[in-house]
């Protein structure tokens, strides 16, 4: 992979992120204001944690590069930005987890108030780490720059 | 049970979804309790242990859910969803937290 590609890539992973957790709070909120189930908020809970599954994927497929080009030197000049970049990927993984989650339990039981709760609970979860991961990866972004 | 309504597969997939998160946070805490290669010798490595940390708490997740799914009934499975907004975050964020600390 050129580095050209890895910046590109890296950038549309962090553009779905964002897109991601913008449609995961809208029915973050809708399950805590209204009764029932808005059939919109289904909708956009498949979307942003679709989005945010496919930003994941993308850095997954593209962390074999980050390790193999830009850990080793980043290392040597921001060693806290390596650290915060692993936390941003244990993070991720576990909001990827969540929100996927939240969908679909908002898909098979979302009609029983429980199965709303439970949805709410995992999206919100999952958007609460998945903001925190992206606070993480602007941070690290900033910190991995040309250098000049 | 009509479509939406399955408090057991509802269960699953929450059992499920925080197995992930819990078994990738705990593999990770284990790697850095009995060490895990220096991040500058990250080149040398053959394997990636990222990779590894997330297949397997995905494998962990699908065996969660696939064991709620057909072994708990439907009036234990809505006690459960009933407490998931207290159990979730209790088992997720200590664990996040502490993968903040642990990079």
């Amino acid at each position: 992979m050129s580095a050209e590609v890895y910046a590109w890539v890296a950038r549309m992973h962090g553009i779905l992120a964002v897109l991601g957790l913008a449609a995961l709070l809208h029915p973050v909120v809708l399950l805590r204001t209204r009764a029932n189930l808005v059939p919109h908020a289904r909708l956009t809970a498949e979307l942003g944690a679709g989005l945010l599954l496919a930003a994941f994927a993308i850095g997954w497929w593209n962390y074999g590069a980050y390790r193999a080009n830009v850990k080793a030197p980043l290392w040597l000049v921001h060693p806290e930005a390596v650290l915060r970049f692993e936390t941003k990927e244990h993070l991720a993984a576990m909001a990827v987890a969540l929100a996927v989650g939240g969908a679909l339990v908002l898909r098979v039981s979302g009609r029983q108030p429980v199965g709303r709760e439970a949805a709410w609970i995992l999206l919100l979860c999952g958007w609460t780490l998945g903001v925190v991961t992206a606070l993480l990866g602007v941070y690290v972004g900033g910190m991995a720059h040309p250098g000049w | 049970m009509s479509a939406g309504r399955s408090a057991r597969w509802g269960l699953a997939i929450t059992a499920g979804a925080c197995a992930i998160a819990v078994s990738y946070a705990l593999q990770r805490l284990g790697s850095a309790w009995t060490g895990e290669v220096h991040f500058t010798q990250v080149v040398q490595q053959a394997h990636i242990p990222y990779y590894w940390r997330c297949g397997l708490a995905a494998l962990h997740g699908a065996v969660v859910t696939a064991t709620v799914g057909l072994w708990v009934d439907h009036d234990r499975a809505v006690v459960a969803l009933r407490f998931a907004p207290v159990w979730v975050p209790l088992l997720v964020l200590p664990l996040a937290l502490a993968m903040v600390a642990v990079p």
